[in-house]
């Protein structure tokens, strides 16, 4: 039988787990580690980097090193959420020939999954590596947010990285599916999982027999983790402005040491107090003199910076307690999951608004993929005694006269389901309806993401009003809306198939998982290790072109006399590395070159 | 009863109706056999579900009907018996050819599916395919409760364990990827039912308006009952009026047909299932009581089910055609579905009943108040009852419905009463089988009487019928009756009978220490040991 890995697609980091011997296991990438930065990079050679090796030359390959494509994959060009990342992204985001999205690197432009396809398929090689066999078969997690193109996108990727996706399943869902598996427990189970860029609550009721059923789910697919490193940006440049009058956002690259630094100092701040964050050299000042930014930043301090978030998270779950027409006092756990959730505070948020302490038996980083890898393993395999019964996130509908929408299938209803109601003609002697099909939640039809389209034709001349046209919605188990209207009256009928668009062609797809295959035989040619000399050899270069700056720059001061012997030594020390096609210990000398080459550019820009 | 359900029955030419002894429900029936819809369609558009054997079976006996078959119903599932040929012309569709959405042609197999169905090659197994099947097809029949096989009263926990439960069953994932046909679809239309009702259940303010509409719907189809046609008008006037005529003897339905119609002095004993029947059975004159040992239709719809109900449950029931019984429904797939319910035929039939009902309305109302304060005055509480409930369905005023009630009441105790001597009859003559059924049914009437309760007991045992029930009908009755002796060695007997040894020794010693010196405890000691 075929196994089946479940992958957590995080916007920051993704994660893979298989279930073996009955036993979730989270499997760890080649360097031990148990997730991996949702991260890729074209190199200056056209070398493609995912994972640790693309985050660790973000710095200065800036501009070819995408992350958080999640938060881009099934959008429109135009919609207000792109338009945001394209202002803030150190990455280029053009448009792509459909409205869609691309992603400029180096000199091609990428759809977003293709971008996310690289993640995936670096997370399949890892399964692969580990399990010693071919693994083509994958439940892949999205946010319970993720409204139907998002998911379809997902899918594509999933299929360009030579994945048979065989389940898109929402990420608390899994997350319950790893807390309450082999358990045999019957409880209502909340999930409050801020992840890297989404925020997601459900509410699920688990049954004795192992089915899990969601009863309602929730979130806000534009907060999590970036959002409040932004905030720590923020108050960084907004003192280093206060000090120096200069905006560290004009630089990239020191943008980019500050995102890190944000990071860290945020993840810090979880188990101390109050942290430094000490970026020297980070940039130069109108008089060609190097700044550095040296800050403390308290516990307290992010909490005030990023008190409303939290508080956006409550209200969410608020509002889905509502939906479920449950209590407080009827939810029995509280699963936190995602990286945040470490955040103290958000766990003194969780538990008074649930009045109750978050359950701690949960890894908040890898239970959604075991989760995506026990569904796995019961779709496949019947003897998991294990059924998940999901409900669909958002409400499916049409639009009606004036532009409203019109919801025919509610938010959080188990699928599958069909629902159908009765409509009319808004106009004298109208003699056809065109039917917009929409999901969404706003009243407003233009705020809901279309889906699809049809005509009804054929209607009988008549008053507004006197016609009835039925519109019965179906979603079946794999997620698949089909929709279809009826004329009452003459039984004419048509009817679509809604086919989520990722903003793809199928030819395109198609060519895209050519190209991916093709892709896929090149990489199997120890291309990390490729990769890796790649990096290190562009900062080698990058450093033998500053050496003589900085020689005359030591040679005119007492200020770090051993600077250029270790620089060189480094070097050295990299190039025996590369000579040795050792990958770990060209990683290790890589991050020395970094710092050295990061060091040169401080000086030279400083004396220059 | 598996095979029975496919034939069709036809009208037999030449055949007076008029001067048959007919009840209100034979005579609905009877407006709807066409010759071309099956048992199982009538079934569905009448809403008595498999009740309507017993009306096809009793009307066959009396001659008016013919292609209904004498048959002794196989107990186990049987493969597809051969279809009876219909006549020719557009055969496949029901009569008005918009009763059930779901209706998708012929069903002629135990479960309303046909063979074709059953072979289209799917990766399940045979089993599994019968059930999603027989399920799938009585979607439109079953109510919400009868769905989950839950009781009218469960509770929320009930329903979601029962909802949980078939689910898990239910839902195509169970079979991910699997060549599944269009099982899958039926699957998937199983679980979206199984959804909405238990969204509608556990919910307080859906439940109560469903629950309303179940009423409002069981009302349509009494009236409908009343209204479809005008010789069956006079049928009902003439039972409502027919001074206290022979009861049924639960269980005859498979008496001899020779010896049925030719008592000719044995007038109208209406179908001896009372939950598929408006009318509760006049009282019976008991010297003209038939015994009869032949297999008859299992009882498991009748009030004999209305466990530890009181009697106005009892009554309930029969008055509502058993829809509002608070008994637990069998669950889903037990070999038939339990209670029918055909919402689309409901609906339709209510829309064309309601048309024709307002202008005569009040004449019928008229009628029936009339023959119901007769029947009162001369103490006829069945006849009273009778026109009661139908006068309360026409026009249900609370003075009205609380008459209803009363001489609803009244009629059940003397149902019972009967029973009690039709019981004890077949107890004396050894037939435990037919004893134990009327037994239970006096028992439900008369849920307070010690000796009844263990009576019904003992003859459950001594007919190896159900010992659950019988151990709960023991148990009562010890209850009822702590001294009493014989009651408590009843109930002993049970427990050996059902191997609860432990129970057995319990009672048995407090048997003993009531009447140490009675003769049967040595006996039951050596056996419980």
């Amino acid at each position: 039988m075929d196994r089946v890995i479940g992958i957590d697609l995080g916007t920051t980091n993704s994660c893979v787990a298989i279930v073996e011997n009955d036993t979730p296991t989270v499997i760890p990438n080649r360097g031990g580690y148990k997730t991996t930065p949702s991260m890729v990079a074209i190199t200056e050679a056209g070398k493609r980097l995912v994972g640790h090796i693309a985050k660790r030359q973000a710095i200065t390959n800036a501009e070819n090193t995408v992350f958080a494509a999640k938060r881009l994959i099934g959008r429109k060009w135009n919609s207000p959420q792109v338009k945001n990342a394209v202002l803030t992204s150190s990455y280029r985001i053009v448009e792509g020939p459909h409205g869609d999205v691309r992603v400029q690197l180096r000199t091609k432009p990428y759809s977003v999954p293709e971008i996310s396809a690289m993640v995936l398929q670096e997370m399949k090689t890892i399964a692969q590596d580990y399990l010693g066999e071919t693994v083509s078969k994958a439940v892949v997690t999205v946010p319970a947010y993720f409204n139907d193109n998002q998911r379809q996108a997902t899918k594509d990727a999933g299929q360009i990285a030579g994945l048979d996706v065989i389940r898109i399943i929402n990420e608390p869902t899994a997350a319950s599916l790893a807390y309450g598996f082999g358990k045999n427990i019957e409880k209502i189970v909340a999930v409050y999982d801020l992840g890297g860029g989404t925020f997601d609550i459900s509410i699920l009721e688990i049954g004795g027999n192992g089915i899990f059923k969601v009863l309602a789910t929730a979130g806000d697919t534009f907060l999590g983790g970036e959002d409040f490193d932004a905030r720590i940006i923020d108050w960084f440049v907004q003192g280093f402005r206060d000090d120096h009058g200069i905006d560290l956002r004009q630089d990239r690259m020191a943008l980019q040491r500050l995102k890190d630094a944000a990071e860290k100092a945020k993840c810090e701040l979880s188990s101390v107090k109050e942290t430094e964050v000490n970026l020297p050299f980070i940039i130069s000042s109108g008089r060609n003199e190097a700044l550095h930014l040296q800050r403390v930043i308290s516990r307290q301090t992010l909490e005030s910076l990023t008190e409303d978030l939290i508080e956006r998270t409550v209200d969410i779950c608020r509002q889905t307690l509502l939906d479920a027409k449950l209590g407080k006092e009827e939810v029995e756990d509280v699963v936190l999951v995602g990286g945040m959730t470490r955040m103290p505070r958000i766990q003194e948020v969780v538990s008074e608004f649930f009045e109750r302490e978050p359950n701690r038996g949960v890894h908040p980083d890898e239970v959604v993929a075991l989760g995506a890898a026990i569904q796995g393993a019961a779709l496949v395999d019947e003897k998991h005694e294990m059924m998940l019964l999901d409900v669909t996130p958002h409400a499916l509908g049409i639009m009606t006269q004036g532009g409203i929408f019109e919801e025919i299938i509610p938010a959080n209803t188990s699928v599958p389901t069909g629902r159908s109601k009765i409509f009319t003609t808004s106009r004298e002697n109208q003699t056809a309806v065109k039917i917009l099909v929409m999901q969404g939640d706003h009243e407003r039809a233009e705020d809901n993401e279309l889906l699809g389209e049809f005509i009804l034709t054929g209607l009988r001349r008549a008053p507004k009003g006197s016609v009835e046209i039925d519109v019965v919605f179906e979603i079946n188990a794999d997620g698949i809306v089909s929709v279809s209207a009826k004329d009452l009256e003459t039984g004419q009928q048509q009817s679509i198939q809604v086919t989520a668009t990722s903003g793809l062609t199928p030819e395109e797809l198609k060519a895209m998982v050519a190209g991916a295959e093709e892709f896929a035989v090149d990489r199997k040619a120890s291309e990390e290790v490729e990769a890796a000399i790649q990096e290190a050899e562009t900062v080698i270069a990058e450093i033998n072109r500053l050496f003589p700056q900085v020689e005359q720059i030591v040679a005119s001061s007492d200020f770090g006399r051993d600077a250029i012997a270790k620089a060189r030594a480094i070097v050295q020390r990299a190039k025996d590395a590369i000579q040795k096609k050792d990958l770990a210990l060209i990683k290790e000398q890589t991050d020395g070159l970094v710092r050295t080459q990061r060091m040169f550019k401080g000086v030279v820009s400083k004396s220059s | 009863m598996a095979d029975l359900r496919a034939v069709i029955p036809a009208l037999v030419s030449g055949c007076n109706v008029r001067a048959l002894p007919l009840g209100p429900v034979e005579g609905f029936v009877l407006s709807r056999i066409d010759g071309r819809s099956s048992a199982a369609e009538i079934a569905l558009m009448t809403g008595l579900g498999d009740g309507v054997m017993a009306v096809l079976e009793r009307l066959a006996e009396l001659g008016a009907v013919s292609g209904v078959g004498n048959v002794t119903p196989p107990r186990t599932p049987a493969p597809a018996p051969p279809r009876t040929p219909a006549p020719p012309g557009p055969s496949t569709a029901p009569p008005d050819g918009k009763l059930d959405p779901s209706w998708s042609g012929p069903k002629v197999d135990d479960g309303g599916y046909t063979q074709a169905e059953l072979d289209e090659p799917a990766d399940l197994e045979i089993e599994k395919k019968r059930r999603i099947l027989s399920v799938f097809h009585a979607l439109a029949r079953l109510d919400h409760y009868s769905l989950l096989g839950v009781a009218r009263d469960a509770d929320k926990k009930a329903i979601k364990a029962a909802y949980f439960k078939l689910a898990g069953e239910f839902h195509p994932d169970k079979h991910f990827r699997k060549n599944l046909g269009t099982f899958k679809p039926k699957m998937e239309a199983i679980f979206k039912r199984l959804t909405l009702a238990e969204e509608v259940l556990s919910r307080k303010e859906a439940r109560a308006e469903y629950d309303a509409s179940l009423e409002v719907r069981a009302q349509s189809l009494v009236e409908l009952e009343l209204f479809s046609r005008e010789d069956f008008d006079a049928g009902v006037r003439a039972a409502a009026a027919r001074p206290a005529s022979p009861s049924p003897s639960p269980g005859d339905a498979g008496a001899p047909r020779a010896e049925r119609a030719s008592s000719a002095q044995v007038a109208a004993p209406p179908p001896p299932r009372p939950s598929s029947v408006a009318a509760p059975p006049p009282p019976r004159r008991s010297s003209e009581v038939p015994a009869s040992s032949t297999p008859s239709v299992p009882d498991e719809l009748g009030p004999a089910t209305v466990r530890g109900g009181t009697r106005r449950s009892a009554l309930v029931t029969k008055l509502s055609s058993g829809r509002f019984s608070p008994r637990t429904a069998a669950p889903l797939g037990a070999d038939e579905p339990p209670v029918s319910d055909p919402e689309g035929a409901a609906e339709t039939l209510r829309r064309m009943a309601a048309a024709k009902q307002a202008s005569d309305r009040r004449d019928q109302l008229a009628r029936y108040v009339t023959a119901a304060e007769e029947a009162a005055a001369r103490d006829d509480a069945v006849a009273a009852a009778n026109s009661y409930r139908f006068a309360a369905a026409l026009d249900p005023t609370p003075e009205l419905l609380e008459r209803s009630t009363a001489w609803g009441q009244r009629a059940a105790v003397a149902l019972a009463a009967d029973y009690l001597r039709q019981g004890e009859r077949a107890a004396a003559e050894g037939e435990w089988a037919e004893a134990a059924r009327a037994l239970v049914r006096a028992a439900t009437g008369m849920p307070d009487d010690a000796r009844v309760l263990s009576s019904a007991a003992d003859a459950l045992r001594r007919s190896s019928g159900d010992l659950h029930r019988a151990a709960e009908l023991g148990r009562r009755a010890t209850e009822l009756a702590p001294t009493d002796v014989e009651v408590r060695l009843v109930l002993v007997e049970v427990y050996v009978a059902a191997s609860l040894k432990l129970s057995a020794r319990r009672e048995l010693e407090a048997a003993a220490a009531l009447a140490p010196e009675h003769a049967k405890i040595r006996a039951l000691r050596a056996e419980v040991g």
